[in-house]
């Protein structure tokens, strides 16, 4: 702890260049696409995607029983 | 040390900066005194060694530029990562009134074109070592000629597995064929990721990306009149505008088409990446779009792994103007852009318009919770550039004759060499005669000056004309003109 105040490190640079090494294929946007609208169009990782959970979906009004 | 010419300080509160390297891909928080500090490099051993690390300084002797330009220029020359766009036909059932590509050889691939791409593929992707294989299946609409989908991807399949090469592929689609058994095949071939384009809600949609042949010659824009000429060259413009208004033929929506196709597709496993083409007036109305998508639940990851993801692009139309001082650049970037009757290209947008309206999405993904994907996601240094710039990239003519860009399908002035030339050497084919060759963003004094040139690596070579039309944006990544915004929302996607 400084006295001027910490260093927060947000996002580590070096982690970033560490798993680039190991990239086999194009990322999926903009910037390993070198600004190609075409490359930049594929999906973005499966893994950033949220999973369907019943919080997630907005509520659907059901209509009231006769 | 010297402190890095791709250090960007943002003020975040009263407090507090942000300092974002665009080389390293670093982002931390400090202080206002931190920051003084920084600048006067009046730091302590730990924190001088920490922000090294993080790539905030580089070694006082060199240029950092000099080593980006060296990085960049061997990617152009990277053998082990291969790519093609496969036009496997320039034919389609669409009429978008700005549409760029010529459709002059109206041709589906033929078998005999397909097994010498075959043959070259076997040469491409054995002469040096490859890792990896992507391709992108492109048209015209590729899904009209799926007999030559079926045969080459098989056979890349096939190849890959047993020269152990990561084998990846995506189709980009209009999206409007995808029923029943298109997505069983497209699947089932390993075929799961997919772009589909939307022009916004689906009463814009059905106006500026119809199936022409459901609209009579009235109801038509010029534009897309000229677009039925491609469709039909047997029709005249003198017979078009003699002929009497038809009976209104439209007997289905295709946005609905679209969206019905999407949700087969992604229920089977698909992940779809849905473009949505934007003007300055359908941006606003976007929010609707994505709303009805939402509702549909197609945002969120299914039992069999299928999602959408939905994102902006802003129009260019360069296929109707006709103006050939800005025919590369794109009419949303034309200064004579009213000379156009089509409203959406009348309302299409600059680059930099579209940055400062695309909040409006970025906006609405915050209040879904879902993660805003696009540059501000990797915003670091690859060195990676585009087919255009690359030795080892190619784009597929349906006649089998090979180009740089998909932006160049059915130009023959673009053509570097064919899959039927028996004297090609995949390893020495380059590109001898593109402009594209001519740039190179380091030796452009605008790139070379740019603070994002180590995240853009000078955008689309094809939309700037090769480094000559710059002024008019098209060639530029929105990121230029939304740095600062770009660097607060890593900030706050980080940390949520």
């Amino acid at each position: 702890m400084s006295e001027k105040g910490d260093i927060e490190v947000v996002v580590n640079g070096k982690e970033i260049q560490e798993k680039l090494k190991n990239r086999k294929t194009y990322g999926t946007k903009l910037v390993d696409s070198g600004g190609c609208p075409a490359l930049a169009a594929e999906p973005p990782p499966k893994e950033d995607q949220p999973i369907e959970k019943p919080e997630n979906l907005e509520k659907t009004e059901l209509p009231e029983s006769e | 040390m010297k402190l890095s010419k791709y250090n960007k300080f943002v003020k975040h509160n009263n407090n507090d900066y942000l300092l974002f390297n665009s080389i390293s891909g670093s982002l931390i928080k400090v202080s206002n005194q931190i920051k003084k500090d920084i600048e006067t490099k009046n730091l302590s051993e730990d924190n001088f060694k920490k922000l090294k690390e993080l790539g905030f300084f580089k070694k006082e002797e060199g240029d950092e530029r000099a080593t980006l330009r060296k990085k960049y220029e061997a990617k152009t020359l990277n053998h082990l990562n291969k790519y093609m766009f496969i036009t496997v036909t320039d034919r389609c059932n669409l009429g978008c009134h700005y549409c760029f590509e010529e459709k002059n050889q109206w041709i589906n691939m033929s078998d005999e074109t397909v097994d010498a791409l075959i043959e070259f593929s076997k040469k491409f992707l054995s002469a040096t070592k490859t890792d990896s294989f992507g391709i992108g299946w492109y048209g015209g609409e590729p899904t009209i000629n799926m007999k030559a989908i079926k045969k080459l991807s098989s056979f890349y399949k096939d190849f890959c597995e047993k020269n152990d090469i990561h084998f990846s592929q995506m189709i980009i689609s209009n999206g409007t064929t995808f029923n029943e058994s298109v997505c069983e095949t497209l699947i089932n071939l390993g075929i799961k990721k997919a772009q589909i384009t939307v022009d916004g809600i689906k009463e814009d949609h059905d106006k500026s990306r119809p199936y022409l042949k459901d609209l009579t010659l009235d109801q038509m824009s010029p534009a897309q009149r000229s677009q039925a000429q491609k469709l039909n060259p047997s029709l005249s413009l003198n017979v078009i505008n003699n002929e009497k208004p038809k009976e209104n033929l439209i007997t289905k929506s295709c946005f609905d088409e679209i969206i019905k196709g999407i949700e087969k597709y992604v229920q089977k496993g698909g992940e779809v990446s849905l473009r949505m083409n934007v003007n300055s007036k359908t941006i606003e109305k976007t929010t609707q779009l994505l709303d009805d998508l939402h509702k549909r639940k197609l945002f969120y990851r299914n039992e069999n792994g299928g999602f959408l993801y939905a994102y902006a692009q802003p129009i260019y139309d360069i296929g109707s103007c006709g103006n050939n001082n800005y025919e590369s650049s794109g009419c949303g970037s034309c200064p004579s852009k009213t000379t156009t009757e089509d409203p959406v290209t009348v309302n299409s947008m600059k680059v930099s318009e579209f940055a400062e309206k695309v909040h409006i999405i970025k906006d609405w993904y915050k209040s879904k919770g879902i993660k805003w994907f696009d540059h501000s996601n990797e915003m670091h240094f690859t060195g990676d550039t585009c087919t255009a710039n690359k030795k080892y990239e190619y784009v597929v003519n349906p006649d089998g004759t090979l180009t740089k860009c998909t932006h160049d399908v059915g130009k023959p002035e673009k053509v570097i060499g064919s899959v039927f030339d028996d004297n090609v050497n995949p390893d020495d084919m380059n590109i001898p005669n593109t402009s594209y060759d001519r740039f190179n963003p380091f030796d452009d004094k605008e790139c070379f000056g740019c603070e994002v040139l180590p995240i853009c690596m000078g955008g689309c070579k094809s939309n700037n004309n090769a480094g000559e039309a710059k002024e008019y944006e098209a060639g530029c990544s929105t990121i230029k003109y939304s740095y600062e915004e770009d660097i607060i929302r890593l900030y706050e996607s980080s940390k949520s």
